[in-house]
């Protein structure tokens, strides 16, 4: 019986993973061995195919606004997450944890985890969701 | 009594079996799901950079690999491709088959196939029918036809997009064939694939895997793929990395300990034979074709006869003058963009005149090169303008000053020239843009009939050479890429990366925008590295010996290659 659940959860895992991590290699894009912190102002989610992204306003080192891209599950494998198109807003204030960009001047970011200050609402805690 | 019933029933089963066909197939119909215990962790959680073990990879397939940086796919034109079908079955997937029968006999017509991973529809025809002929249109997944050998359904497809064999890089051209072997032994499936690459295989490349009908679907077949900006970049620079110059290429050989030579080792490294190689010593570096990959023969370019081909809406192309030319019909009459060589003329406008018996109002000229306008005079003088006159010929300027300077004939030249941008007017119920360009040569037109939704490229992109940068007819290079990126900005995709707006080349195929941004990413990253080594200070002889386009002379020949080399080297030197 437990075997049984065993590959049926393995089965659905890789189902999700042929939709969302179909579009390319992470280890490519993002320092693997590496994680970042930022904090910021979303100013648009994009929920989607084949991955989605948050762009991130976060103030830099002068004090200047730097967009951030992070870049998250497919619309496919969030969704059975309980992640919606509605579950992030612009505005909200986030911190993010990930793996950076290998190209520092992209400014972009493979999510890990995602806390929202005003609520706590989270991602990145749970078994499951991960980035694949 | 009860012995006559079983007689009759008897009797009935005879006839059952009678009406069953002697030749009746497995049936390959239902839902199927991947089983990944095969190549698990190069399937599934995906390959490690630099992973090229296992296949018969050649020089061309090492340096486009080596090249590959995977920040191209944040490229818009790029994010929503799909694996293309030497590549699609490797990944997890689910696909559902079905039949499509003739209704008056219940024969097969067709298997038509569902692929949930990208929400990709095939079709593998059954009915005898030809493959399309080598003008027509490439898609991801080909096109298939179909037939049982005993139980075996083997499948050949042609015409098959450029895309990847993995997504560190390996590429598949699209003169990749596959033979496909589709096998059923009760509720599993195995599917075997044959795949002949001339451009990036050394040998063909032999993949296997196996399904199993699923007793129940799931809800996991849905992917809408949306394009949208996800890094803000440039959209015009194509990341990618210089010769030599890769981070990753090592990565795979590092993280398991094997030599870089054998996981670069293309054919030879995947035979058995090849660990007694190792054993005694892994060579040091990854072997070195001499040659470059054999060139297969373009399509003649004039044939006996003239080939017409649907585009679409309005739109046509005839083949075999040399040139393409491309004809939009309608009410109004006929307009011609470019007329061939002078030895086809006649033929040209019967070809014409079948597609319509309207007026000729129109001939574009895309520029003055002879293989695009020899039939001007022909053609325009069975013309007629709402005034009277010949066929108006239309150009950029300068297709008009060198016409002139070649002493062409005046009823061969363009009169009706401009020298703006652009230039736009409406036939035939569409609007018809001409955009200019000193890119082939000063005088360059791309058309575009909106309508119709058919971009006309002139030889500002070609399916059968490198780009031809004319100098002493003022191309150029900026203007070459700027043209390449207005028609990136144009086109516009249907579903997945294909179809859309369709792209009439000066010579070769009819493409499409995933055609053209393959293209267009070419051209710039032969550019970047010329400029790199001209910086470096490196003499014309010294950039040909580095083989800057050796990774695309498969597909587009050497020898243009040589004299794009050429033209680039002395623009780039000139900026420099």
């Amino acid at each position: 019986m437990k075997l049984k659940l065993f590959a049926s959860v393995l089965a659905l895992a890789l189902l999700a993973a042929g939709q969302a991590s179909a579009h390319h290699s992470f280890a490519a894009t993002y320092f693997e061995d590496k994680t970042m912190q930022i904090e910021g102002k979303i100013v648009q989610f994009q929920f989607r195919n084949p991955h989605s992204f948050i762009q991130v306003e976060v103030k830099d080192d002068k004090g200047q606004l730097q967009r951030w891209s992070i870049e998250w599950g497919g619309a496919g494998q969030l969704g059975s997450q309980g992640v919606t198109n509605e579950t992030l807003k612009y505005g909200d204030v986030v911190t993010i944890i990930g793996n950076p960009g290998r190209v520092a001047e992209d400014h972009r970011v493979r999510m890990l985890s995602l806390r929202r200050k005003s609520d706590n609402f989270g991602w990145g805690q749970r078994p499951g969701e991960v980035v694949d | 009594m009860r012995a006559k019933g079983l007689r009759g029933l008897g009797g009935f089963f005879l006839v059952l079996l009678v009406c069953t066909p002697v030749h009746a197939q497995l049936s390959i119909v239902g839902e199927w799901a991947g089983r990944y215990h095969e190549d698990n962790t190069d399937r599934v959680p995906g390959d490690i950079q630099g992973d090229f073990s296992g296949v018969p990879i050649n020089e061309a397939a090492r340096r486009y690999a080596e090249a590959y940086d995977v920040r191209r796919v944040n490229l818009l034109e790029h994010q929503c491709e799909p694996y293309n079908l030497p590549h699609i079955y490797r990944g997890p997937l689910q696909f559902r088959v079905w039949e499509e029968k003739d209704p008056a006999t219940q024969e097969v017509l067709a298997y038509k196939q569902y692929i949930g991973t990208y929400m990709q529809y095939r079709t593998i025809w059954m009915d005898g029918r030809p493959h399309p002929p080598d003008y027509a249109p490439h898609t991801f997944m080909g096109f298939s036809t179909g037939k049982w050998n005993g139980d075996v359904l083997t499948v050949k497809s042609t015409h098959i997009k450029k895309e990847f064999y993995r997504r560190s890089g390996i590429p598949s051209s699209d003169l990749t064939t596959v033979v496909e072997h589709y096998i059923r032994h009760g509720n599993l499936l195995s599917h075997v694939m044959i795949i002949t690459d001339p451009v990036y295989l050394s040998e063909p490349f032999v993949q296997s895997e196996e399904f199993a009908l699923m007793d129940r679907g799931n809800q996991n077949w849905l992917y809408n793929c949306e394009y949208v900006m996800e890094v803000p970049m440039d959209q015009t620079k194509v990341p990618h990395n210089l010769p030599g110059a890769s981070p990753f290429a090592a990565d795979f050989s590092k993280k398991f300990g094997l030599p870089l030579a054998a996981v670069w080792g293309g054919a030879e490294s995947t035979y058995p034979e090849y660990m007694t190689k190792l054993a005694a010593g892994p060579p040091a570096t990854p072997p070195r074709d001499a040659a470059p990959p054999a060139r297969r023969a373009n399509a003649p370019e004039v044939r006996s006869e003239i080939e017409t081909f649907h585009v679409q809406g309005n739109v046509y192309l005839l083949v075999g003058a040399g040139a393409n030319i491309a004809v939009q019909i309608g009410d109004e009459g006929v307009l011609v963009v470019d007329t061939g060589v002078v030895t086809m003329r006649d033929k040209v406008l019967a070809a014409v005149r079948k597609l319509s018996k309207k007026p000729i109002r129109w001939i574009v000229n895309t520029s003055a090169d002879v293989d695009h306008t020899s039939g001007n005079e022909t053609v325009s003088q069975a013309g007629m303008t709402v005034n009277g006159n010949p066929a108006d010929i239309v150009a950029h300027e300068a297709v008009l000053a060198r016409m002139t300077e070649m002493s062409r004939s005046i009823t061969e030249r363009p009169l009706r020239t401009f020298f703006e941008n652009s230039r736009d007017f409406s036939f035939n119920g569409e609007a018809v843009f001409l955009y200019h360009f000193n890119g082939h040569t000063n005088g360059d037109s791309v058309v575009y009939f909106r309508g119709s939704d058919v971009l006309v490229a002139g030889d500002l992109f070609l399916t059968t050479t490198f780009p031809v940068i004319d100098m002493q007819a003022g191309g150029g290079l900026d203007g070459l890429i700027a043209g390449l990126n207005k028609m990136l900005e144009i086109a516009v995709p249907k579903y997945l990366q294909e179809g859309g707006t369709y792209v009439i080349p000066g010579h070769g195929r009819v493409s499409d925008e995933a055609d053209v941004v393959e293209y267009r990413d070419m051209v710039v990253i032969i550019r970047d590295r010329i400029q790199d080594l001209v910086k470096r200070g490196m003499t014309l002889d010294q950039v040909k010996a580095a083989r800057v386009t050796l990774d695309y002379e498969g597909r587009y020949g050497a020898e243009s290659g040589t004299k794009f080399v050429e033209a680039l080297y002395k623009i780039l030197s000139e900026k420099k």
